[in-house]
C-alpha cells in the first residue's frame, strides 16, 4: 500500500521527519532501507511523522566536531522517541530532560535543515 | 590406550574406520592362549587416544630417527581431528574410541585438548564432549611508550610493537606463519596485513587485517587463538600502531571518528564520538543515580594506576575535583572523562604450544553485536558485554569468582562504569563505590587495568585496548615490577567497538 503524498525528510532536504513501517509484521523504523530488517519483507510503507516525541536522553555539546559548528557551539543533542514508535538522533532545546514530551521544529542554518525539537509542555 | 600414527596415503575414511577396527581386533589372548579375543569381549575398554607420530619411526640408519615415514602434520593432524561417524558408535557406551594420528607430542606425547568434541561417543570423564577445552597461548607481548611519537609512521610504531612481541617469545620472523592487523586512520590502505608483512619482513600463510573500532584487538586475540587451536598457523603475530596523535591534527581526528556514527541520520547533526556516549551517560546517571563525580573515580583511579607506569602518556595524579573541574566536552563528560589520542604501538603472539619464557593461555572467547548506531542501539542501559562474557566464561569453564585481574575497555569513563556494572563486577551503580573502595586498586581483590588504561596509558586506536591484554600478560606471568598485583591466576578482558555496539570477552590463565 502506497500513497502519492510526498514525504518530507529533512536527511532529503525538506522539512519533516520520514520513518518506515513493514506492512507484513508491522515493525517500524527510522534509519531507511528497502526491506524489513525484522521479517524480510519487501512490502514496507514510507509515512510522514507528526514530530511529536518525548526525549530519551541528551548531551550539550561543547567540543564540536568541525569549525562550521563553532558559532552554534554548544548545542543540545538527543535521542528521542517519536510517537510513532521510533527513536531518532536530534537536537532538542537546551533545557530539556529526560521524559520531556517535544515537538519537532526545523533549523535551516545548515544543509540538510536539521530537526531541533523544543518542549511542548509549559 | 590407543596410540595413533598417520601414514603418507591415509585419508578421512581410514581414520572413520579406526573405531570399528579397534574394536573388532583380536589382540587378546584366549584361555587356549590364542590372540582370540576382541577387546569387548575381555570387558576392556579404550582410553582417547593420544597422537604418536613417533610410531612410524624410521631407526634403521643413525642416531636421528626419520620421520618421513609419518604422514605431514597438516593431514595428521585433520586426520585426529576428523569426526567418526555414528555408525561406527559401539554398542557399549564405556568404550572410548580414536581417530588416528598427530605430528604434536609434548613431554609425554599427550595433549588432551587436541582431542576434538566431534567424536560422538568421548565419554572421558574430565572433559565431556559439550566441555572440550579449546587452547592457544600468548607466548610473547610488546608495548611502545603512548603519546608523542613525532616523526614514526604507522609501520614504524607497528614494527618497534612487533619486534618487542617477537623478542618477547623468543621467536624469529621465521617462525611466524599467521599475521593479524588493524587498520590506522593516519594509513588508510586496503591491505594493511600485507603491507606490514613485506615491510617488516614476514611472509605468513596466513593475513588479512580486521576492523571492529575499539573492539579490534580483542578481536584479534580471539581469532588468533581459534585459528592455532584449529591448526591453521603455529605462530600469529597480531600487531597494530598508529601515529593518530601526531599523524594528524586534533580536528580531523575528532572529525574522522564521528564518522562511526550514521552518515545520514547522526553526523550532519554535529555528532561526535564523545556525544554518542554523552547521550548513554545522561541516561545511565538517570537510571540508576550514577554523578559526575561516580564517573570521575574511574579516571582518577586509571591515573594512579598510570602513575607506575614509565611508558604512559599521563602521570601526573588527578583527584576527583580536577575531573569535575575539566574542560566541558559533552555532558556529562569532560576532558579527563575521555581517553586521549595517542601515538603507540601493541604486538602480541599467539601460539599453538607454549614457547618462550613466560607464556599465559586463552582458555575462553565470546562476542556479541547488538547494533552499529547509537539511534538504533536496542537498549540505552543494557549492551552486549554481558552476552559476550557469558560465552567466554562458559568456554573457560570459568566464573567471574575465578577472575583475580580485569583488563576492561575505558575509552570514556562512562564506557568502564557501565562494562563493570554490566558485566556483573560491580552492582548497578556500584562501580564508583567500588573504585573508592580499593576494589579495583592494585592492592585489591580485582585490580584494573594496571598499565592506567585508555583514559591515561593512552589511546592509539588499535593498539590501545592491545596495551591492556599486554598489560593482563605480563600480570599473569608475574612480570609487573611495582605494579605486580600478586599472583592473580585468571584475568577477564572486555573491549568495546563503537558506541557499545561490539563486544569481545576474552578469559585467560597464568600457568599453574
Amino acid at each position: 500500500m502506497s500513497d502519492d503524498r510526498q514525504i518530507f525528510d529533512w536527511t532529503e532536504g525538506t522539512e519533516g521527519i520520514a520513518y518506515q513501517r513493514c506492512n507484513a509484521c508491522r515493525q517500524v523504523w527510522y534509519l531507511a532501507r528497502r526491506f524489513c530488517a525484522q521479517c524480510g519483507s519487501l512490502d514496507i510503507a514510507l509515512l510522514q511523522a507528526s514530530g511529536l516525541g518525548c526525549v530519551a536522553t541528551t548531551t550539550l555539546v561543547s567540543r564540536p566536531p568541525s569549525d562550521k559548528w563553532k558559532d552554534y557551539t554548544p548545542y543540545t543533542l538527543a535521542l528521542i522517541d517519536a510517537e510513532e514508535g521510533f527513536r531518532m538522533m536530534a537536537h532538542v532545546e537546551r533545557d530539556a530532560r529526560i521524559g520531556d514530551r517535544v515537538r519537532a521544529r526545523f533549523l535551516s542554518f545548515e544543509d540538510p535543515p536539521i530537526p531541533v525539537f523544543m518542549r511542548t509542555d509549559p | 590406550m590407543v596410540l595413533v600414527c598417520a601414514v603418507p596415503g591415509d585419508t578421512e575414511a581410514e581414520a572413520e574406520r579406526l573405531p570399528e577396527r579397534l574394536l573388532v581386533l583380536r589382540g587378546f589372548s584366549d584361555p587356549a592362549g590364542r590372540m582370540n579375543l576382541d577387546v569387548t569381549v575381555v570387558d576392556g575398554g579404550l582410553l582417547p587416544p593420544v597422537p604418536q607420530f613417533r610410531l612410524a619411526a624410521d631407526t634403521r640408519r643413525g642416531t636421528r630417527p626419520g620421520f618421513s615415514t609419518a604422514a605431514e602434520p597438516v593431514l595428521a593432524r585433520r586426520l585426529f581431528e576428523h569426526p567418526v561417524g555414528r555408525a561406527a558408535q559401539p554398542d557399549d557406551a564405556r568404550l572410548e574410541i580414536a581417530g588416528t594420528t598427530g605430528d604434536v607430542a609434548g613431554p609425554a606425547g599427550v595433549h588432551p585438548h587436541r582431542w576434538r568434541g566431534a567424536f560422538p561417543y568421548n565419554l572421558c570423564p574430565d572433559q565431556p564432549h559439550s566441555e572440550r577445552k579449546h587452547l592457544s597461548w600468548i607466548t610473547g607481548v610488546g608495548l611502545t611508550p603512548f603519546g608523542k611519537h613525532a616523526g614514526k609512521s604507522t609501520l614504524d610504531l607497528m614494527s618497534l610493537a612487533a619486534a618487542a612481541a617477537l623478542a618477547d617469545a623468543g621467536l624469529e620472523r621465521r617462525n611466524i606463519d599467521g599475521l593479524l592487523t588493524g587498520y590506522s586512520m593516519t594509513f588508510p590502505h586496503l591491505m594493511l596485513s600485507t603491507v606490514f608483512a613485506e615491510h617488516f619482513g614476514l611472509q605468513p600463510r596466513y593475513a588479512h587485517a580486521i576492523q571492529l573500532g575499539g573492539a579490534t584487538g580483542f578481536a584479534m586475540a580471539m581469532l588468533a587463538h581459534h585459528l592455532v587451536d584449529a591448526g591453521v598457523a603455529d605462530h600469529v603475530l597480531v600487531v597494530a600502531g598508529e601515529n593518530r596523535l601526531t599523524g594528524q591534527t586534533r580536528d580531523a581526528a575528532v572529525q574522522a571518528l564521528a564518522q562511526v556514527g550514521h552518515p545520514r541520520y547522526e553526523v550532519p547533526l554535529g555528532a561526535t564520538i564523545p556525544a554518542y556516549y554523552g547521550l548513554v551517560a545522561t541516561r545511565y546517571m538517570h537510571e540508576f543515580g550514577v554523578t559526575e563525580a561516580d564517573f570521575a573515580e574511574l579516571s582518577v583511579l586509571m591515573r594512579g594506576h598510570a602513575s607506575e607506569h614509565p611508558d604512559a602518556q599521563f602521570r601526573t595524579a588527578i583527584t576527583v575535583a580536577d575531573v569535575l573541574a575539566s574542560k566541558p566536552v559533552a555532558s556529562p563528560l569532560k576532558l579527563l572523562d575521555c581517553c586521549p589520542v595517542s601515538d603507540g604501538g601493541a604486538a602480541f603472539v599467539v601460539s599453538r604450544e607454549p614457547v618462550g619464557a613466560a607464556a599465559v593461555r586463552i582458555i575462553g572467547t565470546g562476542q556479541a553485536h547488538t547494533h552499529q548506531h547509537i539511534s538504533a542501539a536496542p537498549n540505552l542501559t543494557h549492551f552486549g558485554a554481558a552476552a559476550a562474557a557469558a560465552t567466554a566464561l562458559d568456554a573457560a569453564g570459568s566464573t567471574l569468582d575465578d577472575i583475580g585481574y580485569l583488563a576492561i575497555y575505558d575509552s570514556f569513563t562512562i564506557t568502564i562504569t557501565i562494562l563493570l556494572e554490566e558485566l556483573g563486577l560491580a552492582p548497578r551503580g556500584g562501580a564508583a563505590a567500588l573504585a573508592r573502595a580499593g576494589t579495583f586498586s592494585r592492592g585489591g581483590a580485582r585490580p584494573l587495568n594496571t598499565h592506567g588504561g585508555l583514559l591515561s596509558y593512552g589511546h592509539c586506536g588499535v593498539g590501545g585496548a592491545m596495551a591492556h591484554l599486554v598489560e593482563a600478560q605480563r600480570q599473569l606471568t608475574g612480570r609487573c615490577g611495582s605494579r605486580q598485583v600478586g599472583n592473580p591466576r585468571r584475568a577477564l578482558l572486555h573491549g568495546d567497538g563503537g558506541v557499545l555496539s561490539s563486544h569481545v570477552t576474552l578469559v585467560l590463565e597464568g600457568a599453574a
